[in-house]
């Protein structure tokens, strides 16, 4: 099983490896039309394979992540495709971090419950979460 | 771990009890805040709760400031402003779905028919319980809109609002470290009346005043976003972010609806050279080649000193098989050079080596064989 495990690794890197490279000549073959992307950054240096690979990978992190945080397997492919460079790099690594805007029916209660026994076991003593809440000695 | 996740559904009992001890604390202040219209008894308690809990919340934050709310009531352009946007429909959220209920009113509002629930498998993350600021605008441009990000602050937001067009905003209804991040509408303001209205959550019509607005909205650094048709500008458009947002719809093969973009970029910016290179870029990926032709040949005309737009021609004459004049432009993009000095040379190359391959009538050598098949597949090739 072991081994098993280990081949199967060493073949999706093999696979990975195939694809990077894949993209690469792709892109080769294809018109040579700057794109209006790249007209935008046109001050930067013309970066190729290596950034190309770069955002690959990143791509691929944040496909995992996605996966992560519970997104249909068949949805996260076009949600990946559909992020900019740019937004890949701001998301790679920070999906557990970012802003996530939700619901503020419950959510709102749970949080005032949970500030006013954080006061007040600040008030009592017991924690130290509140700069404000002045602490006597004990 | 953020407080927007884990934290669990709480039962409407809870709801109750909690709201009519908020009010309880609040007194004199809850009422002038509470003006919204409820759609339901239910939703009206636990609105009055959520405002009431921000009313906490900033008065224990240690009663900041409104620096943006003093100055836009003294301020000439805004003191009076009273806007109204008209034809935002509203779709109340489900639980923790107050981005695709919010991105849905705005779509909906640019001409995009789509329920909340298709939206949410583009931007919901289960496990968050909510929705990325990232992603929401990955998922209006997938929808064929314009996607674009205020500049922060309430001038920004009033324009906008005062020129017709609904922004979605983010929100911190908690604290900056128990963050409640939450998504809504911005469809209306009286600064007179010290109102902004909202269509958020279960109410269609919040009104929010401006401080507490300001205090909430500032958490997220302000963010704004416009969910705009391509024929449309935002009303403080600036040019770079602009066609950031256009070249972005390219990416989702959205060319027509980028075209028609760059098309009302140039009405304001008539001398953008990328405006104008991506006007040629979405003719050329809709292969429609004269169209393209025309683009970049008046960007060489107003921008003689730009490579990209000689290249592009050159490759697009190539395309056409006219490749003598294909050669020229290619040539001028190389002694142009600059950062892109080396796809120039590639241009050039490929069309030399065609354009030797089909004088002497030989074989292509290896290695040529790529640009041959695509500009052959292209279609043009013996026209």
């Amino acid at each position: 099983m072991e081994k098993f495990s280990i081949t199967t690794r060493s073949v999706s890197r093999f696979l990975i490896l195939c694809l990077v490279f894949m993209g690469v000549h792709v892109a080769a073959a294809r018109a040579q039309i700057v794109g209006t992307e790249a007209a935008l950054n046109s001050q930067a240096a013309d970066s190729g394979n290596r950034a190309r690979l770069h955002t690959f990978l990143e791509r691929k992190e944040v496909r995992h992540q996605m996966l992560a945080m519970g997104v249909n397997p068949q949805d996260v492919s076009a949600r990946v495709n559909s992020l900019t460079t740019t937004q890949v790099a701001d998301l790679a690594g920070r999906i557990n971090k970012l802003p996530a805007g939700g619901d503020l029916g419950g959510v709102l209660f749970v949080a005032l419950v949970v500030f006013l026994v954080l006061l007040y076991t600040d008030i009592m003593g017991y924690t130290n979460v509140f700069p404000f809440v002045k602490k006597h000695a004990r | 771990m953020e407080g927007v996740a884990g934290c669990g559904q709480i039962h409407r009992q809870n709801v109750v009890d909690m709201a009519s001890e908020v009010e309880l604390i609040q007194g004199e202040r809850r009422r002038r805040s509470v003006r919204c219209l409820p759609v339901s008894p239910g939703a009206s308690l636990r609105h009055r709760a959520a405002v009431g809990f921000v009313l906490v919340a900033v008065l224990l934050s240690g009663c900041a400031t409104t620096p943006q709310t003093d100055s836009v009531r003294a301020s000439t352009q805004f003191g009076h402003q009273i806007s109204r946007v008209s034809g935002v429909p509203f779709f109340a959220q489900k639980a923790y779905q107050c981005g695709p209920a919010s991105l849905a009113m705005a779509l909906n509002w640019s001409g995009v028919p789509v329920a909340p629930e298709q939206l949410t498998p583009q931007v919901f993350l289960p496990k968050r319980k909510g929705s990325l600021q990232i992603e929401m605008v990955a998922a209006a441009r997938r929808n064929g809109r314009i996607a674009y990000v205020i500049q922060p602050g309430l001038p920004s937001l009033l324009t906008e609002l005062g020129a017709g067009n609904p922004v979605v905003i983010l929100e911190n209804l908690g604290l900056s470290w128990y963050p409640v991040w939450h998504y809504a509408v911005a469809v209306g303001v009286n600064v007179a009346a010290d109102e902004v209205i909202l269509r958020s959550g279960d109410a269609a019509r919040q009104n929010m005043p401006l401080g507490l607005f300001e205090r909430t909205w500032a958490r997220s650094d302000d963010w704004g976003l416009l969910v705009l048709p391509p024929n449309r500008l935002p009303a403080t458009a600036e040019k770079r972010p602009y066609l950031r947002a256009v070249a972005a719809l390219e990416r989702l093969n959205h060319f027509h609806q980028a075209h028609t973009a760059y098309t009302t970029a140039l009405r304001r910016w008539p001398d953008s050279l990328v405006a104008q290179i991506g006007l040629g870029n979405t003719c050329y990926a809709l292969k429609e080649l004269a169209c393209a032709e025309d683009a970049y040949r008046k960007a060489t005309r107003l921008h003689p000193s730009s490579g990209i737009a000689y290249n592009n021609l050159a490759q697009t004459l190539a395309d056409e098989g006219r490749l003598v004049e294909a050669v020229k432009s290619a040539r001028q993009a190389v002694a142009l050079g600059g950062p892109l000095a080396a796809t120039f040379r590639g241009t050039l190359a490929k069309i030399e080596t065609r354009q030797g391959a089909g004088a002497s009538k030989e074989h292509p050598r290896f290695g040529n064989g790529h640009a041959r098949q695509h500009l052959s597949s292209s279609g043009v090739d013996g026209r």
